[in-house]
C-alpha cells in the first residue's frame, strides 16, 4: 500500500515538475491571462430625447477609466496600418496626466518610421476619463500571428487619480483603446 | 535659315497684376487658416445627437436669451411645492412656468457660479452621475448651448445633450406634473 502511493506521490510530482518548467519556459506575455471584462464596442454617451424630459435625482456613478468619447479621440485605423507597413513594431510609452490627457514620451519605431508617425498622431488625440493617472505603455505588432498580441497596454503603473476617485472607489476598467479594424481578441491588457 | 532676332528691351514681368495675384492668395490663405482653427476648436466637443424617445436628464438648462437662462433640477419640485398657493389650479401651466421663471432663473455669471459650484460639489461628496440637458431656442446660435457645453467637458461625472426648444414649447407643453421625486414635462 505505502509502496503504491510513494509511487503515486512521486508520479504527481514529476507531472508537477513538467508543468512548472513548461511554465517557465514560456514566453512572458503568454502567462498573463486576458482580461474577460474588457469591453470591446466604443461606449455611446447619453443621448437626449425630445418627445419629454424627466428631471430626477442623480444616480451614484459606476467609475469606469477608459477613453473619454466626450473628447472626441480619433480611431486607429489597423488596416491603413498594415498597409503603411506590414512589419510594424511599434512602442509608445506615456503617461496619463490629471486631466486625462495621453502625453506621449517616447516611441520605439525600430525602423518603421511612417507606421510611427501614424500612430503618435492618432494617439496624440486620446484621452481618458480622469479616474487614473501615471505610466502606459502601448505595444503595437502588426506581423504577429498570435492572440492577443497584436496590441498590448500595459496599465500596471496607472494608480487611482484621488482628484476624480476616492481611495476606497472601485474603478472598472473599460475601453482603453480605440482601433478600427481590430476585435477584443486581437488586445491584452497587462495588468 | 534666318530668325528674327529677339528684342528683349520691352519684355517685362507684369508685376501689377502679380503684386494682385499675391494679396489674393494671402487674403484666402488668411481667412482660410481661421475657419479652420475655429472648426478645430468645435471639433473637439462631442455633442451628442437628440432621439425622438422619452428624455431623463438630472439638470435641464433652458436657455431663455444670450443673457439668461432657466436652471431645473430636483430642486425644483420643491419649489413647485412650496409655493403651490400661486398655482390656481394644477393644469395651468402658464403658472407653474412663471414661478419657475420667478425662482429660477439665472443670469451667464449666476449660471457659471452654479456650474462651477457642482463640479466642487461632485468632487467633494459621494459621486454622483449628472446628465445636464441644454435647450437652446433655434433663433439663438449654437455658440450660446457650446459656451456652457465647454464649462462641463471636462468633468467625468457629468454628461450632457444638447437639443433645440424654446421657453415657448415648455409653456405650451401638454403637461408639466409632479410624481414622487420626479418632474416630468411632456411635450
Amino acid at each position: 500500500m505505502k509502496t503504491t502511493l510513494s509511487l503515486l506521490a512521486a508520479v504527481a510530482v514529476i507531472l508537477l515538475g513538467y508543468r512548472q518548467l513548461q511554465i517557465i519556459k514560456m514566453p512572458a506575455m503568454h502567462k498573463i491571462i486576458p482580461n474577460p471584462l474588457m469591453d470591446e464596442e466604443p461606449p455611446i454617451p447619453k443621448r437626449p430625447g425630445t418627445q419629454s424630459i424627466r428631471i430626477v435625482g442623480p444616480p451614484l456613478k459606476v467609475l469606469k477609466f477608459q477613453l473619454d468619447f466626450k473628447r472626441n479621440p480619433l480611431p486607429l485605423d489597423w488596416r491603413y496600418l498594415e498597409q503603411t507597413d506590414k512589419k510594424a513594431d511599434v512602442t509608445v510609452s506615456g503617461f496619463i496626466d490629471n486631466e486625462g490627457s495621453f502625453i506621449i514620451e517616447r516611441i520605439f519605431d525600430k525602423g518603421h518610421p511612417r507606421a510611427g508617425r501614424y500612430i503618435e498622431k492618432t494617439l496624440n488625440t486620446w484621452k481618458f476619463v480622469q479616474y487614473k493617472s501615471g505610466p502606459i505603455r502601448y505595444y503595437f505588432n502588426v506581423p504577429t500571428k498570435v492572440e492577443h498580441m497584436k496590441v498590448q497596454i500595459d496599465v500596471r503603473g496607472l494608480q487611482k487619480n484621488l482628484r476624480f476617485a476616492d481611495a476606497s472607489d472601485q474603478v472598472k476598467d473599460g475601453l482603453l483603446y480605440y482601433i478600427d479594424g481590430l476585435t477584443k481578441n486581437n488586445v491584452m491588457i497587462i495588468h | 535659315m534666318a530668325f528674327r532676332k529677339l528684342h528683349h528691351e520691352n519684355r517685362r514681368v507684369p508685376l501689377y497684376s502679380l503684386i494682385d495675384l499675391v494679396f489674393i492668395l494671402l487674403i484666402f490663405f488668411i481667412i482660410t487658416s481661421i475657419m479652420i482653427r475655429t472648426t478645430r476648436g468645435e471639433a473637439k466637443l462631442y455633442i451628442p445627437t437628440p432621439k425622438n424617445e422619452p428624455g431623463e436628464a438630472q439638470i435641464l438648462i433652458q436657455i431663455i436669451d444670450d443673457k439668461t437662462c432657466l436652471w431645473l433640477d430636483h430642486t425644483a419640485i420643491d419649489t413647485l411645492r412650496r409655493h403651490s398657493y400661486m398655482i390656481p389650479r394644477a393644469d395651468d401651466l402658464g403658472a407653474k412656468v412663471d414661478l419657475l421663471l420667478r425662482k429660477m432663473t439665472l443670469d451667464n455669471a449666476a449660471l457659471s457660479l452654479r456650474l462651477s459650484r457642482l463640479k466642487e460639489s461632485i468632487a467633494e461628496s459621494v459621486k454622483k452621475e449628472y446628465f445636464v440637458l441644454i435647450r437652446c431656442p433655434e433663433y439663438l446660435p449654437y455658440v450660446a448651448a457650446t459656451r456652457i457645453i465647454e464649462k462641463l467637458v471636462d468633468n467625468p461625472y457629468i454628461e450632457y445633450g444638447c437639443v433645440s426648444g424654446s421657453l415657448q414649447d415648455i409653456r405650451s407643453s401638454k403637461s408639466i406634473l409632479i410624481d414622487g421625486n420626479v418632474l416630468q414635462i411632456d411635450f
